[in-house]
């Protein structure tokens, strides 16, 4: 072990694409201990390197591919990996998380994060082999969609080594060439969606990474450590929804529970339910069209779907590709969204953006303001948009933009449905207000696990009120602090689900979660003292086998306590680094709709009650009235000296 | 002198969870994911599928993170 925590490789790097040359980047057991990985990482390093002055598509703009400590260790769903940019869509802190086997590669190349400066002269690939950085050029691979060019890359790499190579691999497609504000970087079937780092990479003119190597992370306790996975999967294993619901239905599950419950995005919005839900729903993939479960390299879970589309095997939509290019558009025809949902994959762009960007062009032009031939309902035209807009060619130029400008060009704010120019996710927050207020509070803009997925105790596994504000600023904190460290570590956030027993998900009138859903809204004071006291919570939970495993395979001691401590040092370093690029209570905002129209007409608490909730979460947080971490805040956590 | 007796690995298939680990780390990619028994199942695990190519190197067993994979004697 090259520092006294294992699970690490012991090796950041910073690569210059300008001079193309990489140097060791200083991280020692200190900062593992403070910044574990991941996103927490990353939030460091733009901390340390960024100042407030600097544009997404600059040389100066760092993407930061960071690993977690516990990739490589045995961990379920432990294959992450995070990359932080400045966001071309939002304007602060783009953190993309992405699936799949490439940050299992960059460990075996011996690396647990690469940080990206500069810019290349012409179109260019960038090679990591068993820690050793090679830049090809890539005039022949630019314009390729990602599937074409993953498999090119592998090609070439394959062919320089004369045997075949297990590899990771991350590309752009046309899209982030195109600088599309909202385009993803893909790895295998897996995607980094969110908050435009595909553009970051093409204006930086980098096509794709691959990394190879034969290392292996090292593993400070190694009986303990798979004693403890062998508990850990089986859980997963036997819990109703990662051991059921998950691999059965995938993430698509939700689209039937949701309108149950009347928070699937329907028309842009305008409503919480779809009359033809069912057609685009999880059972409707898993009767008719999956062919098989697939999930990413670790995990235990398998979520992902396969289905067909012309003939090939591809994945299948998540909840939120189904829920928007569905009830979103008013469109129940589920192969066309497994087309559109692969299209955009090969394309490079995120199908949350490109559909909620779609939604609002279709009311736009329904409301008279921009005539652009998209229409609520009407298909035909739908694939071809999406080309346009990969290639900013048409009407497609101006899509590339996103909503918050086409909005701010043609009006329509109201209905423009994003927070901090990040458009949401499928979950319609006026019936789920918790889940409202993450959204306008994340620090990635309007992503809903970012935001601290309160939906999960608003109807999708417990239920509590969804409509009172009572105790949500609070558990908004405590889920996003969570879900920040699960998320350096390394893993997977379903891992999470599993934190709520499985006798309140499958008994969801029983004795106990009734008297938990009566409960959880007064226990606000409850779960603010634990937030402001971590340290009382010296304890691991049987419920979270996050915390035993960082002692075991890492080495670190760990409590719940101080996990979530952790998490809530990343969280506020992120808005520290965002409040540099000048974040204030203003961008912790919705779209009218959402504040100010009640989803149903007759109930007047049917809308996100978002000015309330925001004053309590920002009390909880240790922020002023502006949303600015305070000085007492930063320094309680270690973030300045 | 006796001939070295050749080791494969044996997948435990109820315990195997289809991580794949196993698969990406063999050497001679002798391992794969079984195809679903039906349609809708969501039990996949991994397998020996060309047991000539295995040389028996144990990586499999080694990496497998619940101890899923024992080393046994071709038959």
């Amino acid at each position: 072990m090259s520092g006294k925590y294992g699970g690490y490789m012991g090796r950041v790097v910073l690569y210059d694409l300008s001079t193309q040359t990489a140097e060791e980047y200083p991280w020692t057991d200190e900062d593992r201990e403070l910044w574990i990985g991941g996103k927490i990482m990353a939030a460091k390093i733009l901390n340390d390197n960024l100042t407030g002055k600097e544009k997404a598509f600059s040389e100066e703009n760092l993407i930061v591919i960071s690993t977690g400590p516990l990739t490589g260790t045995g961990a379920p769903s432990s294959s992450r990996f995070n990359m932080s940019t400045l966001s071309p869509q939002t304007g602060f802190i783009a953190s993309s998380n992405c699936g799949g086997r490439f940050g299992y590669y960059l460990k075996k190349a011996g690396i647990d994060a690469l940080i990206i400066k500069g810019r290349c002269e012409k179109p260019s690939w960038l090679e990591i082999d068993n820690g050793k950085f090679t830049l090809h050029e890539a005039g022949d691979l630019w314009g390729m969609k990602t599937g074409e060019a993953q498999e090119a890359l592998r090609k070439k790499v394959e062919e320089e080594k004369k045997r075949p190579v297990k590899m990771g691999q991350l590309v752009i497609g046309p899209a982030g060439e195109n600088l599309v504000k909202y385009s993803a970087v893909v790895s295998d079937e897996r995607v980094s969606g969110r908050a435009g780092v595909g553009a970051v990479y093409g204006w930086k003119n980098l096509k794709g990474i691959t990394a190879a190597g034969t290392k292996s992370a090292p593993v400070t306790d190694p009986e303990k450590t798979k004693a403890w996975c062998k508990k850990w999967f089986k859980y997963l294993r036997n819990h109703p929804l990662t051991g059921e619901q998950l691999p059965k239905l995938g993430t698509a599950a939700l689209v039937s529970q949701m309108q149950k419950i009347g928070i699937l995005s329907t028309k842009n919005y305008n409503y919480g339910q779809y009359e033809d839900y069912e057609k685009v729903s999880g059972e409707a993939i898993a009767e008719k069209y999956n062919l098989v479960n697939k999930g990413c390299l670790t995990c235990p879970i398998k979520c992902a779907r396969t289905v067909e589309v012309e003939g090939k095997a591809v994945k299948g939509p998540e909840l939120e590709t189904l829920g928007l290019l569905g009830g979103g558009i008013m469109n129940c025809d589920l192969p066309m969204i497994f087309k559109w949902n692969y299209e955009l994959d090969e394309l490079g762009l995120d199908t949350i953006s490109a559909a909620s960007t779609l939604a609002w062009a279709m009311e736009a032009n329904e409301k008279g303001l921009w005539k652009n031939g998209l229409e609520f309902g009407k298909t035909d035209n739908v694939s071809k948009t999406f080309e346009d807009i990969a290639y900013r060619r048409g009407i497609g130029d101006e899509l590339a933009e996103g909503s918050r400008r086409l909005s701010e060009k043609y009006g329509g704010k109201e209905f423009a449905i994003h927070a901090k120019g990040l458009e949401l996710a499928a979950y319609e927050p006026r019936r789920a207000v918790g889940q409202g207020l993450g959204y306008a509070v994340s620090n990635r803009g309007g992503c809903h696990l970012n935001g601290g997925y309160l939906v999960i105790m608003e109807g999708l596994g417990l239920h509590t009120d969804p409509q009172t504000p009572k105790a949500k600023a609070d558990l908004t904190m405590m889920f996003q602090d969570l879900m920040e460290m699960i998320s350096a570590t390394g893993q997977c956030l379903f891992t999470s689900y599993a934190f709520f027993p499985g006798f309140l998900i499958t008994k969801p009138k029983g004795v106990i979660a009734t008297i938990c859903n009566k409960v959880v809204p007064h226990a606000g004071w409850a779960i603010r003292l634990i937030n402001k006291h971590p340290e009382i919570a010296c304890i691991h939970l049987p419920v979270f086998h996050h915390t035993k495993m960082m002692g075991y395979a890492l080495g670190m001691p760990m409590t719940f306590g101080k996990y979530l401590k952790t998490g809530e040092r990343g969280y506020n370093l992120e808005r520290y680094v965002n409040s540099k690029f000048g974040v204030s209570e203003k961008d912790d905002a919705l779209p009218k709709r959402l504040t100010d129209v009640p989803q149903d007409p007759k109930d007047p608490s049917t809308k996100v009650p978002l000015a309330e909730m925001k004053k309590t979460y920002y009390e909880a947080r240790g922020w002023d009235e502006k949303g600015i971490p305070t000085e007492k805040t930063l320094k309680k956590l270690g973030i300045i000296p | 002198m006796a001939e070295k007796v050749k080791k494969v690995p044996s997948v435990n298939f109820e315990e195997c969870a289809g991580c794949s680990v196993c698969i990406e780390n063999c050497p001679k990619n002798c391992l794969a994911l079984t195809e679903p028994r039906f349609h809708g199942d969501t039990h996949t695990a991994a397998a020996l599928v060309h047991k000539e190519d295995c040389i028996g190197c144990g990586i499999c067993s080694k990496v497998c993170p619940i101890e899923g994979i024992t080393m046994v004697t071709a038959e």
